[in-house]
């Protein structure tokens, strides 16, 4: 129910330098996904916003409120783990009730708030459960229950899914999204599963190394990723990075730009394909052709590079086959020797 | 008399870890068993032999202790020996109308005590941070704590009996309880140890996160999945101290307590008082060893069974 601002945050390990001066501004209600490859970063950075972790340098407010200097519990903040932590010699109920009585709520409030909470989550019959007695997926829910409970300014979560099994991690995804949705709680969701994070996120910031590529809305990442990396990281297939090709003629860039133009990123959905040689198409060769039901994935070479053209299922093509390709041209993104989007 | 009841300790874990060691290696055997080798079974049947020398050397004394002091008097000095004794309660109860003998006792209970409770106040919180933090001289420390087991009581003792002397602490079971507490302290750190580090401190960090201080989530969390772990290192540091001989001879002179007593009166006092005492000494010992196995065996990394 609070902004987030995080300003020139860094952590060092030793001499380790683990996050890089990370500015990130998570506005009111919204629900951040931090996604990133293993190592990047994550989960320190959501540990120095709960208080786990000293920040090196920096500063994080929670609306009007600096927080930096304060500890874990003075901060307003609930946290999901990825191991649920859910204590073991307290029933459900005590479990989600623990927050309540800490601060000392009165007992009949304690009692609304912990039915309240488990019939959202849908644990209501097992209140007097522990937590060996549950499966994974019920100690993820009562995880979570005993995060709303206390109404938590800010709710952080660190790979909460990922040790569900794959059905049950769809399910959960979809029922996380309805209820932060409706509780009005700014989120912070760590995860390394891409499909997770688009369908979860208001705003994706996809990290690496310790920085932050690019902070956007989903379908700006999946459309234009900000770097390389961000084209390479999301998307499966990944996005094709190819040096230009002057038979595709693209109209949007001048001639002065081109020069400095290095790769171009286009999606393997965003490619025509004709089987005849045709004018501004090139010519590419089909290695593996695999059917992947609603369409069908080429891997080719195009030049010396290998790529990936997504086509439609009913169409014939053999490994080995040769076809003409051409990129959509208002689906082209242009990269600079940095490997940054160049604005178009 | 020293030998076995001052060490009954080590060797009922000895023999505990051979058995453990046991399992393991047959466990490996069976993994082998595709391909028999005459190697194998030689190996097996002297594993087999040791371990049966090693429960025999513990189990034999006791067994003479338990059968002669249900014996009668008669029956203890008598030649051969009876497996099964008259069952005469003659000698316990001798025991127990022996002068000095309840006072001693009485000692004892109270130097295991004060050990108790002096090893947990001190050691718990020492194991606690060796679960979890990281701080400079941490290895260097936790191999002190082992090491300073090996520095022998006699050393301990003798000066630490001259600077009590000075102090006013001598002849006083508080003084003997603080010298069974060096004793205690390494296996309470260390068996603490491994207790917490064995707790997620990701429990921790959720009560903070709700609202608790340090302490609060500890007492709340910590403790309670702690408390069978902390209750089993305080049994264990009981038994020490009950079971400590020289350092209790050296240190007390009028307030006895009951192995220094045995030790003092080992010349002059009657059979039976021996066999009953080392009984009134051993039983508790080992009940309490067999009830805390578990983490002692944590203690040595053995997982638990
Ligand atoms: N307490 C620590 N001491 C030293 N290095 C640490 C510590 N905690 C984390 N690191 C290092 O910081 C880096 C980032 O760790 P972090 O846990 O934030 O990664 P992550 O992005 O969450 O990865 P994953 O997806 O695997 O969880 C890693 O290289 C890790 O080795
Ligand atoms: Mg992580």
């Amino acid at each position: 129910m609070s902004a987030i601002q995080i300003s020139a945050v860094s952590k060092q390990f030793g001499k380790q330098e683990i996050l890089k001066s990370i500015d990130l501004e998570i506005r009111d209600k919204e629900f951040t996904v931090l996604l990133g490859p293993s190592g990047c970063g994550k989960s320190t950075l959501l540990r120095i916003i709960a208080g786990l972790e000293y920040e090196s340098s920096g500063s994080i407010r929670i609306g009007e409120r600096e927080i930096t200097s304060l500890a874990p519990r003075d901060r307003r903040i609930a946290m999901v783990f990825q191991n649920y932590a859910v204590f073991p010699h307290m029933t459900v109920a005590e479990n989600i009730a623990f927050g309540l009585r800490v601060r000392k709520d009165s007992e009949a409030h304690i009692q609304r708030k912990v039915k309240e909470t488990a019939a959202l989550m849908h644990i209501e019959d097992r209140l007097d459960h522990y937590s060996g007695q549950l499966s994974g997926g019920q100690r993820q829910r009562v995880a979570v229950a005993r995060a709303l409970a206390t109404e938590p300014e800010v709710l952080l979560m660190d790979e909460p899914l990922s040790n569900l099994d794959a059905l049950l991690r769809l399910e959960m995804r979809a029922e996380l999204k309805t209820i932060l949705a409706a509780s009005d709680t700014t989120t912070i969701y760590v995860t390394h599963d891409q499909v997770e994070a688009m369908s979860l996120a208001d705003r994706i910031a996809v990290m690496k190394g310790g920085q932050i590529e690019q902070y956007a809305p989903p379908s700006e990442i999946y459309h234009y990723p900000a770097t390389e990396f961000v084209g390479s990281f999301i998307g499966n297939p990944p996005m094709n990075f190819i040096p230009p090709d002057a038979r595709w003629n693209h109209p949007t860039r001048s001639e002065q730009s081109s020069q400095q133009v290095h790769k171009c990123g286009i999606r393997p959905e965003d490619f025509e394909v004709r089987f005849e040689p045709t004018e501004n198409f090139a010519p590419v060769r089909v290695l593996v052709s695999e059917l992947l039901g609603s369409h069908k994935q080429l891997t080719a070479r195009f030049g010396d590079e290998m790529i990936r053209v997504n086509v439609p299922s009913d169409l014939e093509v053999g490994n080995g086959g040769d076809i003409h390709i051409r990129p959509l041209a208002e689906k082209v993104r242009f990269y600079d020797h940095s490997g940054h989007l160049m604005s178009a | 008399m020293k030998s076995s009841s001052s060490e009954a300790v080590m060797p009922s874990s000895l023999s505990s870890r051979a058995s453990a060691s046991l399992a393991d290696s047959s466990s490996q055997l069976a993994q082998t068993a595709h391909k028999p080798r005459r190697n194998d079974m030689a190996w097996r049947w002297l594993f087999r032999a040791g371990v049966s020398i090693l429960v025999l050397w513990v189990l034999v004394p006791i067994a003479l202790l338990m059968l002669n002091s249900v014996s009668t008097p008669e029956q203890i000095t008598g030649w051969p020996k009876t497996l099964t004794p008259a069952l005469s309660f003659e000698t316990l109860d001798f025991f127990w109308h022996y002068q000095g003998v309840i006072s001693a006792l009485g000692n004892s209970l109270l130097a295991a005590v004060f050990t108790m409770v002096i090893a947990i106040v001190l050691g718990a919180p020492a194991g606690y941070a060796l679960a979890r933090f990281v701080f400079p001289g941490m290895n260097a420390y936790r191999m002190i704590i082992i090491l300073s087991r090996a520095f022998p009581m006699p050393l301990l003792a003798l000066p630490l009996a001259v600077i009590f002397i000075q102090v006013g602490i001598d002849d006083s079971i508080l003084g003997l309880a603080m010298v069974h507490a060096t004793l205690a302290l390494p296996f309470a750190v260390l068996i603490t140890s491994s207790l917490f580090m064995g707790i997620p401190v990701e429990l921790e960090e959720a009560a903070w996160l709700m609202g608790c201080n340090r302490w609060q989530a500890f007492r709340r969390v910590v403790l309670p999945l702690a408390a069978p772990g902390i209750t089993a290192s305080a049994v264990f540091a009981f038994v020490i101290s009950w079971n400590e001989v020289f350092a209790s001879a050296i240190l007390t002179v009028e307030n006895r307590t009951l192995t220094a007593f045995l030790v003092q009166s080992l010349s002059e006092s009657p059979a039976e008082i021996k066999y009953a005492g080392g009984l009134i000494l051993v039983v508790p010992a080992l009940l309490f060893l067999f009830a805390i196995r578990k983490y002692l065996f944590s203690m040595w990394g053995i997982s638990n069974r």
